[in-house]
């Protein structure tokens, strides 16, 4: 098998979900030596960028989302390790706090976002559901993430993430973090009037906006 | 006198029970389940409860049974059950016009019935002059001929009392509101009739009856889309408009209460049933819309944990809420269960006669909170899914309620064949086709069950202006899989399956016809043998209609919502999991069949 059929692979296993052979394959690079900075630029995250496209042109919907998500976390917990190990790169990616806000428990596309921002190479730490406000900021200052993500997904909650937003500039900290705001009832509207840093509408677009808040776009 | 046993028969039921000297016939016979009409609750004054005595004594009427009696065309061994006290063994004959009409409560689904008691009623009277060597009050003459000595007297009954409304021959006919209070007192003319108006008052929907309160017949019909639709789509919406300031909630409360006036206005007119002759209204909401209805802050509902202000209410004045209907017309509001399991429910509940007899059940309402409501033996437990509103076409971009015009049932024969509401030109697609056609789409292999469509149009093509398209497909995915993880994990929590149930239930107000085969086939009921599941229709709307003709219907509604207990699904862990295998358009429980 040529380098490329095995690339072609990779992303295959992450567009299928099939988080065995997304493993599998990850644990062979690994043994035979190969890049591996190369092997998740070319071998998976073409995949996890299809399964974006996938899902934005209506093919996928979100049992294939999750599953490819898992599919991609189960091999970047092979090389993420070994990359730290071996070629001293800290792949850790921009650090991420995620969390549904006060009052809401709606946590399904919460997780999938967490999920899709680690399948896209954040290191994410998520609060749960029915998060403080305050809790936001002590996750943040803990884990020096520099990004927050809030989800919210009653018309009645989403105004917590407004909240936010006022809680950052009384604290004086608005300038320290980048806020990310989504869940179904949010629009870009809504996270211009509140004066947030992004939006994204899903799971997909929320990782190109991380990383276009993040500077890695 | 000592109190001796003795024996009544009646006929032609043929039962024979033992009563006590001294005991009133009418309650012998309802004792022994007669159901005897008592119209005027016993007062003497109806005639209702009139009865044929053939065998025992039969003593001199009084002015106004004799005169009651002959109003009937009754002979002379006829007498009120109300008014005849035992003395000695009687055989008694109940006449047809005696008991209380039956009339049928659900639209579709189970044959039940439901006695015509309702809490206004009307009786005939000829009142008394004040003589002029007792001068008593006119309003206590009143009351004693109503044998009601607590009788509530409002002003503006009281003036025509003393007014000239009566006339000279004070014929006069008093409306009486559940037995306590005077509604009206009106000229007697023949044949004034009463009416109610029974309401389901749907976050999407608003269903109106205008209801003959003395055979429980329906007169006329109209619905809507909720006037309040323009200010948030579902009920969270509007809770956070109202939440944003008190001239909002008064906003909120006028489109509702305007809206219902224009339909009894329509009514009225269709029917030639004046305005003024509705003298009660039965309202069956969610609870924030009864909250809103009512002018009563929402602000505790806007977030977890999400507390209503009320759960049941005493009968409100229409005046008080604004609805145009007899100026002292009273409104009852089907009480709430829980802050977000409604009156509506309740209704539902009570229409479909859910909690009756032992075992184990579910009820389950396909709207936009996907109410489910489990019984196990005399427990009850609910919760609400959040479906969305998908299923009344809300959110799907041809979609719409079942009204005349949306495609209601749909076959396959080389293609879709639809059948519209009044068989009118296609406008929309309504739940009940949404449902048809989705499983017709899978079983022609046209829809994945992952919800894909196949082939290069992306669409459902049903007509040659109407399609659905991908991301409809993802809505109704989403709304099926509420229902159905809702299902699931309500099950689990009180580990019960799916087999262990002895009967499904299910509301909607999204179509007559719901076809339950096809609807198990895209695993938004469960797969189990047929006539298990059935469909109740707009269980909301019946079960106003209910507490409207039956007072005693309400009582058995109160009691019931304050037994219902809640359980939040929203923490358990396995939601996650359970929701997203229910995306699938399968049958479910797997493995069955
Ligand atoms: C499942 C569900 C529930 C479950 C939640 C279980 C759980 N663990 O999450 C249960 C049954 C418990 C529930 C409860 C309630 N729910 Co609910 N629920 C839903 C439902 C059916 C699906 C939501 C969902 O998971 N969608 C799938 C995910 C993947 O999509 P998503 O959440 O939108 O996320 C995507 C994007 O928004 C975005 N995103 C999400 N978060 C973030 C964050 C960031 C930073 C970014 C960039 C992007 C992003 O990416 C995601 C993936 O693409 C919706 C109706 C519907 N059809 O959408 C109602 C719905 C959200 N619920 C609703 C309501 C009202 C409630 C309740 C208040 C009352 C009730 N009826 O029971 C309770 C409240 C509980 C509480 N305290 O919060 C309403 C909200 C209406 C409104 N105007 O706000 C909805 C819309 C239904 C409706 N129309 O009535 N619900
Ligand atoms: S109940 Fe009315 S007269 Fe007997």
């Amino acid at each position: 098998m040529t380098k490329n059929e095995i690339y072609t692979k990779m992303s295959e296993a992450i567009v299928a979900g099939d988080r065995q052979a997304a493993r599998a394959l990850a644990e062979e690079a690994v043994r035979s030596g190969f890049d591996l900075l190369e092997v998740v630029e070319q071998g998976y995250m073409p995949g996890i960028q299809r399964v974006g496209a996938l899902w934005e042109e209506g093919e996928y919907f979100l049992p294939e989302l999750i599953t490819s998500a898992e599919a991609m976390k189960s091999a970047m917990a092979v090389l993420n390790p070994e990359l730290n190990r071996r070629e001293g790169v800290n792949r850790a990616g921009a650090r991420v706090i995620i969390g549904t806000v006060e009052g809401d428990i709606h946590d399904i596309g919460k997780n999938l976002v967490a999920s899709m921002l680690q399948a896209g190479g954040f290191e994410v730490t998520d609060l749960g559901v029915d998060v403080k406000l305050e809790r936001f900021i002590e996750a943040a200052d803990a884990a020096g993430a520099g990004l927050i993500c809030l989800s919210a997904l009653l018309t009645t909650t989403m105004t917590n993430q407004r909240r936010f937003l006022e809680l950052l500039k009384e604290r004086g900290l608005r300038g320290k973090y980048k806020v990310l705001v989504g869940g179904a009832p949010a629009s870009r509207k809504w996270a211009e009037e509140i004066g947030a840093d992004g939006f994204a509408e899903n799971a997909v677009a929320a990782v190109k906006a991380a990383k276009a808040l993040a500077g890695l776009a | 006198m000592a109190e001796t046993s003795l024996t009544v028969e009646i006929l032609p039921d043929g039962i024979k029970v033992r009563a006590k000297s001294g005991e009133v016939l009418a309650d012998v016979l309802v004792r022994a389940g007669i159901p005897l009409s008592l119209y005027c609750h016993q007062r003497g004054v109806c005639g209702k409860c009139a009865v044929r005595i053939l065998g025992g004594p039969l003593p001199f009427p009084a002015a106004v049974e004799a005169s009651l009696l002959e109003a009937r065309g009754l002979g002379p061994d006829h007498r009120l059950a109300c008014l005849y006290v035992l003395c000695s063994d009687v055989i008694v004959e109940t006449l047809p016009g005696s008991r209380l009409e039956k009339v049928a409560v659900l639209d579709t689904g189970l044959p039940l019935a439901a006695y015509v008691d309702p809490a206004v009623k009307r009786l005939s009277l000829v009142l008394e002059k004040p003589s002029l060597f007792a001068p008593t009050a006119a309003a206590d003459l009143l009351r004693a001929q109503l044998k009601s000595p607590g009788l509530i007297l409002p002003l503006a009954a009281l003036s025509k009392l003393g007014g000239s409304t009566l006339g000279p021959a004070r014929a006069a006919s008093a409306v009486i509101y559940d037995d306590l209070e005077l509604l009206d007192l009106e000229p007697d003319e023949a044949g004034r009739d009463i009416f109610g108006l029974a309401v389901d008052l749907g976050t999407t929907t608003v269903a109106a009856e205008l209801v003959d309160l003395r055979t429980g017949k329906i007169a006329d019909r109209a619905s809507a889309v909720n006037a309040q639709t323009s200010y948030g789509a579902d009920v969270v919406s509007r809770i956070t408009f109202a939440f944003e300031n008190p001239d909002n909630l008064r906003r909120l409360r006028t489109a509702a209460v305007q809206q219902l006036n224009d339909m009894v206005g329509t009514m009225s007119r269709r029917s030639g049933v004046p305005r003024h002759r509705i003298y009660d209204a039965v309202v069956a909401g969610n609870t924030a819309m009864n909250h809103i209805f009512c002018g009563v802050a929402v602000d505790s509902m806007a977030l977890a944990p999400f507390h209503a202000v009320f759960s049941t209410l005493p009968p409100l004045a229409a005046s008080e809420i604004g609805l145009a209907l007899h100026p002292q017309a009273r409104v009852y509001l089907a009480p709430n269960i829980k802050s977000f399991v409604g009156g509506d429910i309740t209704a539902g509940l009570v229409a479909s006669d859910f909690a009756a007899g032992p075992g184990t059940g579910l009820f389950i309402d396909l709207g936009t909170n996907g109410e489910i409501v489990l019984k196990k033996g005399g427990e009850f437990v609910t919760t609400s899914t959040a479906a969305g509103p998908a299923f009344e076409g809300m959110n799907i971009s041809c979609g719409m309620l079942a009204l005349p015009g949306a495609i209601h049932q749909v076959e396959w024969d080389n293609g879709f064949k639809c059948r519209t509401v009044d068989d009118l030109p296609p406008q929309g697609v309504c739940g009940t086709g949404l449902i048809d056609i989705l499983a017709g789409a899978v079983a022609r292999g046209l829809l994945g069950r992952d919800g894909r469509i196949i082939g290069p149009e992306k669409r459902l093509r049903l007509t040659d202006r109407l399609a659905l398209t991908q991301q409809d497909i993802r809505d109704i995915q989403l709304a099926v899989a509420a229902v159905r993880s809702g299902v699931q994990l309500m099950l689990r929590e009180f580990r019960l399956k799916v087999e262990d149930l002895d009967r499904i239930l299910v509301a909607g107000a999204f179509g007559s016809s719901l076809d339950v085969a096809n609807a198990q086939a895209i695993g938004l009921l469960p797969d189990v043998p047929a006539g298990t599941i059935v469909f109740v229709g707009n269980a909301s709307l019946s079960g106003a209609r209910l507490l409207l003709v039956s007072r005693p219907a309400r009582a058995v509604a109160e009691t019931l919502a304050a037994k219902v207990s809640h359980v939040s699904l929203a923490t358990r862990p396995d939601f996650q999991d359970e929701f997203v295998q229910s995306l699938e358009f399968d049958s479910y429980p797997k493995g069955q069949r």
